[in-house]
């Protein structure tokens, strides 16, 4: 039998990489770099604005999945460029070194969020479906041009640059998926933006295992990466056609405006 | 009369600055900022990544031409953090503090210099132009996805992408402009690099007079910026659409060496 993958998640221990050991830990041999120990897989407790600390983690690594970050959309610019623009140069750089074939970069939605200030997404955005037609209405798509919401979003964007840098200069693949947004609680109906933006577990797992078993010679991409919720702002079309996405989940329109709060 | 439009150029003492201030420096109250003063305008020596340095020079401005950077297209990473990065930054922030109202950034061509890898482009580029027919093959355009050839080209999609967040949220329009070469001695003949990147000392400063000028209900956008060169890679309908831009200058085919 084949040896098993080695997957290396950065921020193995957030939210996003819990759900991956969870649900694909079967498959890959996962482990982890961050700032805390996860549970039950090999672990490195570094500092990811430090390449040096992190190198070794990198060793003998076929795929990093790279999630680590101050996820804040509000974060200050001094904690995103440590934290973000540092912090991912460190992985793209630590994987040119070790010979990793394939990233995978959680980008984000934000990358696009200024769009969220102009119909029709506004309109969704704000849960004012009333004013538009369903399924009539321009979707964001990948090709887009960037338009960031915040410090966060820039840095998400740069990443994605960077990327497709060390895949044409470095022999490293790179996804990047745009991801909407990943709830502790798996429950969207909370706001409108929620229900838009959804990316449930189930379909996390899926899309992320996607990219992680996409051929060889499927190099640089980016992938819009929610749910098949009903009132969408990002056109997931391209991640069904080219990697096989089939999303298990959508919501519906139906919300309660509530405050969400992470635990961890 | 009015009172001349208020211009800091970082980078006033380089090749670009330079060619602003002496031909656009009657119609322009310019002021540099740079590691050397430029002889001929009020200048503030100081390294852009020293934010509390350089903030006094952006008192008082209307428009922000943003040039300094880290020149080299094969830059290190850790030069092009701090002088490339951190100094795009620095620009916006500080012209969001002080009321500017415009950012013109010098993008470069070298955010879209990994199309130079495969062709059309890669012919273009290598001076193989029986491979091609004139006009008969794509350029890439402000729309096609980003794809640096460097840390330097990275950093440049960089300060396009923060130009459109400080846009959307802080009111600072930009203008991003992805410079072909401006060549000093302005003669393209030097290798097919050269001439299908041109853009001419002239067609420079017009291009750069067109952002300065252009009205204020125009917010944010990208232009490729050459010179009306033969052997396109880069389109620049865009810019002679949107801003009117009419180059002067046209490179050929006839180059000295390959």
């Amino acid at each position: 039998m084949n040896a098993k993958r080695k997957v290396l998640i950065t921020g193995g221990a957030g939210l996003i990489g819990s759900i991956l050991i969870d649900k694909l830990g079967d498959k890959y041999e996962f482990s982890s770099l961050d700032l805390k120990e996860a549970q039950g897989i090999t672990s490195t407790v570094a500092n990811l604005d430090e390449l040096d600390a992190i190198q070794p983690a990198f060793e003998g690594i076929d795929t990093v999945v790279h999630l680590a970050a101050d996820r804040s959309p509000e974060g200050s610019w001094e904690s995103i460029l440590q934290n973000n623009f540092v912090a991912t140069y460190n992985v793209f750089e630590a994987s040119k070194r070790a010979g990793v074939k394939r990233v995978i970069f959680a980008s984000s939605n934000h990358a696009e969020g200024g769009f969220y200030l102009d119909p029709p997404w506004k309109h969704i955005n704000e849960g004012n479906f009333l004013l538009l037609e369903r399924d009539n209405y321009e979707l964001v798509t990948e090709r887009h041009m960037i338009r960031p919401d915040s410090y966060y979003g820039v840095a998400k964007a740069y990443g994605e640059a960077l990327g497709s840098y060390y895949n044409d200069y470095h022999g490293i693949n790179s996804f990047h998926l745009r991801i909407g947004w990943v709830l502790e609680t798996d429950d969207p109906t909370f706001s409108p933006y929620a229900l838009s933006l959804w990316l449930s577990h189930c379909d996390t797992a899926q899309i992320i295992d996607l990219c992680i078993s996409a051929p060889d010679l499927h190099k640089y991409d980016i992938f819009n990466a929610t749910s098949d919720n009903m009132w969408k702002i990002f056109d997931i079309q391209h991640a069904k056609d080219a990697l096989g996405y089939k999303p298990e989940d959508a919501s519906g329109e139906e919300f309660e405006l509530r405050e969400y709060k992470r635990t961890t | 009369m009015t009172d001349k439009r208020k211009i800091l150029i970082t980078g006033g003492a380089g090749l670009i600055g330079s060619l602003l201030i002496e031909n656009l420096g009657d119609k322009y109250e310019f002021s540099s900022l740079d590691l050397k003063p430029n002889e001929n305008v009020l200048s503030t020596v100081a390294s852009v990544d020293d934010f509390d340095a350089i903030a006094p020079a952006f008192e008082g401005m209307d428009t922000v031409i943003h040039l300094a950077a880290n020149p080299s297209p094969n830059g290190s990473w850790e030069s092009n953090l701090k002088n490339n990065f951190i100094a795009t930054y620095n620009v916006f922030e500080l012209a969001k503090r002080n009321g500017v109202k415009r950012v013109i950034f010098a993008s470069s061509n070298h955010a879209e210099g990994g199309n130079y890898l495969v062709p059309p482009w890669k012919h273009v580029n290598e001076g193989d132009y029986h491979l091609l027919e004139q006009d008969g093959y794509e350029l890439v355009t402000e729309k096609n996805q980003i794809r640096p050839d460097g840390y330097y080209g990275v950093a440049k999609a960089y300060g396009e992408a923060l130009g459109s967040y400080y846009n959307d949220y802080h009111g600072v329009n930009s203008f991003h402009l992805r410079i072909g070469w401006v060549i000093r001695d302005n003669d393209p003949t030097v290798n097919p690099h050269g001439l299908t990147l041109w853009l001419s000392h002239r067609d420079l400063v017009q291009i750069m007079d067109l952002c300065i000028s252009a009205p204020d209900s125009y917010k944010y956008d990208i232009f490729n910026a050459t010179s009306d060169n033969t052997w396109k890679i880069f389109d620049i309908s865009h810019a002679k659409e949107a801003l009117g831009y009419k180059p002067q200058d046209r490179a050929g085919s006839e180059y000295r060496s390959k």
